[in-house]
C-alpha cells in the first residue's frame, strides 16, 4: 500500500523571545494551553483524519515552541503510550534553539530518533545576529549538528544578510549538517529591490563553484529543483497540499490549512475567511499569466502568503516569481556541472534538453 | 567556436539577470509563438525529485511554514 502521510501542526504558543527582522508572525499576545486541553485537541485531530492515511507528522509550532517545552513533553508521552489509529511517524518541532537547557538536551538525546527539534540559524554568526535578535551567543550549534546531522537546518536570507547568502550556507555545512535549507525572507514587507537579486545571482554562483567543489555535499533545497521536469511527462506539477495533507490546529483547536492561516500570522477576521476557503479548488486554479509559464510545473507558490498579500490564494508576487526563475536557473547550471562531475549521462541529456528549451525563451 | 555549454550557460545569465530586473509584475518563461508548437521533446527521466516549497524549510508534499 502506498504510504499518504497527514502532518498535523498543532500551534501551542503565540510567545516568543526573539525578535526576528523578517518575522511573519507578528502576534505577541499570550495564551496558556493546559495539557489536558492540548490532548483533546490533539484528540480529535487525529479522529478526524480519514482511513486512506497510513501514518501521522505531528509538528508542534509557534511562537517558540521550546518556551513549551513541558507541554511538548507532555504531549509525546502521551502521542507514544497511546493506541492510535494511524501510526505516528514522526514528532518534530522548530526552534530559534536560544532556550536549551542541560535537562532538555538529555531528554532531546534520549529521544531522539523519535521527536526531531529542527534549527533556524540564518547563516554565520554575524548574520544570525543581524537577522535575529543578536542571538547567535545563545546557540549550542555543535548540539544540534550531532544530535541531528541527517535533518536540516533552515537559513533565511534577508536584505541585510543577502550579500552573505553563500559564506553563510558554507558555514553551515561546516559545522556539520549533511542538510541545509535556505530560503529569501518572504511577504510585501520584506523590502527586496532588484539589487538584491543581482546579488543573489552573483551569491548562488558562488555556490554552484562551491558544490562541484565538494559533490559529496548535498546542495540546499532551492538547488535541487528537478529542473527536467518541465519537459518530463511522468512529472506532474508540484503542488502544496495545505487544508489536505496539512492541517493546523490552533491552541483554541480552531482548524486552518496551514499555520499560516493561522491568526498567530495573518489577522483574525481573514483566518476565519481562511478557512472556508475551498483548498482543493485552489490547488485546480493557476494565475493566468503562470499558465504559458514553463516553470509551473516546479514552481511551488505559497497560497498562504498569497492570501496575506493579495487577498488571492492564486497570485504569486512579482518578487516570488523573480526569485523562483533565479533559482531555477541556478539549478540548471548546477545540476549540470555536477552530472558531468559524477559522469551521470542520462541526468546531464535530460538536463541539456531543458537548458536547449529554456534557450529559445531569451529575447535575442 | 563556443561550446555549447557555454552557449547553455550564458542563456541561463542572460535569463537570470532578466528575471532580477523585472520586480513589477509576474511574468511567464514562455517559448515564442512560432516555437510553442515545437515542444516534441517529451522525455522519461526519473531522477531525484525535491519539491520545495518558498519557506525552504519543507521539501515533499507537505508545506508547513517554519
Amino acid at each position: 500500500m502506498e504510504e499518504k502521510v497527514k502532518s498535523i501542526i498543532f500551534v501551542l504558543t503565540y510567545d516568543c523571545n526573539l525578535r526576528c527582522s523578517y518575522c511573519y508572525e507578528p502576534k505577541t499576545e499570550h495564551i496558556f494551553l493546559s495539557k489536558d486541553r492540548a490532548i483533546d485537541i490533539i484528540k480529535r485531530a487525529i479522529d478526524d483524519v480519514d482511513e486512506s492515511y497510513t501514518g501521522l507528522d505531528i509538528q508542534f509550532m509557534g511562537g517558540e515552541p521550546l518556551l513549551r517545552f513541558d507541554l511538548i513533553k507532555g504531549l509525546c508521552e502521551w502521542l507514544w503510550s497511546s493506541k492510535l489509529r494511524i501510526p505516528i511517524l514522526s514528532v518534530s518541532a522548530p526552534t530559534n534553539g536560544t532556550l536549551l537547557t542541560p535537562e532538555m538536551e538529555a531528554w532531546l538525546t534520549e529521544n531522539k530518533e523519535r521527536f526531531r527539534l529542527y534549527l533556524s540559524f540564518d547563516g554565520t554568526r554575524l548574520m544570525q545576529n543581524m537577522n535575529r535578535s543578536s542571538s547567535a551567543p545563545k546557540i549550542n550549534l555543535e548540539f544540534f549538528a550531532k544530535t541531528y546531522p541527517n535533518y536540516a537546518v533552515k537559513m533565511t536570507a534577508s536584505p541585510d544578510t543577502i550579500s552573505h547568502f553563500a559564506e553563510g550556507i558554507k558555514f553551515l555545512h561546516e559545522q556539520g549538517f549533511n542538510e541545509v535549507k535556505a530560503n529569501l525572507a518572504f511577504g510585501d514587507e520584506i523590502c527586496w529591490n532588484k539589487s538584491h537579486l543581482a546579488i543573489l545571482i552573483r551569491e548562488l554562483d558562488t555556490l554552484i563553484e562551491f558544490y562541484c567543489s565538494h559533490p559529496n555535499i548535498q546542495p540546499i533545497t532551492l538547488l535541487r529543483t528537478p529542473v527536467w521536469s518541465i519537459i518530463d511527462k511522468n512529472v506532474k506539477p508540484q503542488k502544496c497540499y495545505c487544508g489536505r495533507d496539512v492541517v493546523c490546529y490552533d491552541y483554541d483547536g480552531q482548524l486552518y490549512p496551514c499555520h499560516f492561516f493561522a491568526p498567530i500570522t495573518i489577522p483574525k477576521d481573514m483566518a476565519t475567511q481562511a478557512q472556508k476557503l475551498d483548498m482543493n479548488q485552489c490547488r485546480n486554479t493557476i494565475h493566468s499569466t503562470c499558465s504559458s509559464c514553463l516553470l509551473n510545473k516546479t514552481c511551488i507558490t505559497c497560497y498562504a502568503v498569497n492570501f496575506r498579500d493579495r487577498g488571492d490564494c492564486n497570485t504569486p508576487s512579482p518578487f516570488f516569481c523573480a526569485q523562483n526563475k533565479i533559482f531555477f536557473f541556478a539549478s540548471c547550471k548546477l545540476q549540470k556541472k555536477l552530472a558531468i562531475i559524477k559522469g551521470e549521462r542520462d541526468k546531464e541529456k535530460a538536463i541539456d534538453k531543458t537548458i536547449e528549451l529554456l534557450s529559445k525563451t531569451v529575447r535575442k | 567556436m563556443k561550446t555549447i555549454e557555454k552557449i547553455n550557460v550564458e542563456d541561463l545569465n542572460e535569463l537570470s539577470k532578466e528575471a532580477s530586473e523585472n520586480l513589477e509584475e509576474v511574468s511567464p518563461v514562455e517559448l515564442p509563438a512560432n516555437e510553442a508548437a515545437d515542444i516534441k521533446s517529451e522525455i522519461s527521466f526519473t531522477g531525484e525529485t525535491v519539491n520545495v516549497c518558498v519557506c525552504g524549510l519543507y521539501s515533499g508534499v507537505t508545506c508547513p511554514m517554519g
